[in-house]
């Protein structure tokens, strides 16, 4: 997603001038990852949607409020659609807070028995994940969508959350476990509901 | 459930779900929808062709000050030169006397020199003698401007003060027997028509 912050900065003065060319080269290189974070934050394609938008729309009209010296501009436009897809999410309930028995990941038993993944299907797997990342707390829900799906390093995303790398690897490891928690949880009610 | 070695199974595990999210990253790989982007792009253009359309009348609105000022700055350089034009040309007809009769008289008398004998000036000497002629004399009560300018002549006389006075002189009636050196503007038949005081 990193592209040169020189060439961005480049782009983002052309941007000013009202080059079209230099607009959609910076949407093309943007979008797609802004999209997905909303997405995998909110579980809403709408919402997805209208985050992405709104990210564009704020830098059309006024580009001038990124600052080089503040980071590459890749994070600066998911600041922004951080704080959007809070606001929607507030706006619109779809935050699904995780219940609180999920956030005690004291439970070995769950955590050290992830073979049941390999008996569900590709498409059950991804689809009890998507809702196991879903019903993570936002906090461990940015990290995972951030470095895991995102694939972005702890240094920008802490850069991004505003928080050291080393908070960024302890939320994720702790993320990580949730989510453990999670899918064995919804294989179990999966399984009783075939039965 | 199976029972496994809970250390191997959680590395096992981790491996898993980092295999499984790999996996939802990569099923997720898509952007915004094309028609996002396109509404993006003609917000785009219409963002900037309302800046620009702003841009050109401000330029024009500034053009338009820039033009006024240059205006009223030509036209403040250039009134010095006509405002002492306008004083000279009000000034005129206190020099040449058009509505007051003392003017005209003195305009008339202008060739007489201060003596006591008829003199006939040239031309350039009574145009010369005018303005001072008419700063100096005042007509008298017996004015006549039907009187041709040739049949004036200047006398000057030894003058008491009260008799000055009587004829409208500019002297106090209390200088009593007190002699004045003036001169008049008279007719051929002696009527006085206009006085200047040489002393």
């Amino acid at each position: 997603m990193a592209d040169s912050p020189v060439e961005d900065q480049e782009l983002l003065r052309q941007l000013g001038k009202g080059n079209e060319t230099a607009f959609t080269t910076l949407y093309e290189r943007y979008q797609g990852p802004i999209y997905r974070f909303a997405l995998h934050m909110s579980g809403n394609t709408a919402t997805a949607e209208e985050v992405t938008q709104e990210v564009f729309t704020l830098l059309i009209g006024n580009h001038k409020g990124y600052e080089a010296d503040k980071g590459p501009l890749g994070n600066y436009l998911f600041g922004i659609a951080r704080n959007l897809t809070r606001r929607v999410m507030q706006r619109s309930r779809l935050d699904l807070p995780i219940e609180e028995e999920w956030l005690d990941t004291g439970e070995a038993g769950f955590t050290s028995d992830l073979d049941v993944l390999s008996e569900l299907s590709n498409s059950e797997l991804l689809e009890f994940l998507r809702k196991a990342v879903l019903a993570l707390p936002e906090q461990y829900r940015e990290v995972v969508a951030l470095c895991d799906l995102e694939e972005m390093s702890y240094g920008d995303a802490g850069a991004l959350l505003e928080c050291s790398p080393g908070t960024v690897a302890s939320r994720l490891h702790r993320a990580r476990a949730m989510l453990k928690t999670k899918l064995l949880k919804i294989r179990l009610s999966f399984q009783k509901c075939v039965k | 459930m199976r029972e496994i070695d809970p250390q191997s199974g959680d590395l096992k595990s981790d491996d898993r779900l980092t295999e499984a999210l790999r996996g939802l990253a990569v099923s997720s790989r898509q952007g915004a929808p094309a028609e996002v982007g396109a509404g993006l792009a003609t917000a785009f253009r219409r963002h900037h062709a309302r800046r620009r359309l702003v841009r050109r009348i401000s330029m024009a609105a500034l053009a338009a000050c820039i033009a006024l000022l240059a205006g009223l700055m030509s036209l403040r350089s250039r009134s010095p030169h006509q405002v002492p034009t306008r004083q000279i040309v009000k000034e005129q007809p206190s020099v040449i006397p058009a509505k007051a009769p003392q003017d005209v008289t003195v305009a008339k008398a202008a060739p007489t020199p201060a003596r006591p004998v008829k003199r006939h000036l040239k031309p350039k000497a009574a145009n010369s003698n005018l303005a001072a002629a008419s700063r100096q004399f005042l007509a008298l009560p017996g004015y006549d401007p039907a009187v041709p300018a040739d049949e004036l002549r200047v006398v000057r006389v030894q003058v008491p003060a009260s008799a000055l006075w009587q004829m409208g002189a500019p002297v106090s009636p209390d200088s009593g027997a007190r002699k004045f050196m003036a001169d008049f503007v008279v007719s051929q038949d002696g009527t006085p028509y206009a006085v200047r005081l040489v002393q």
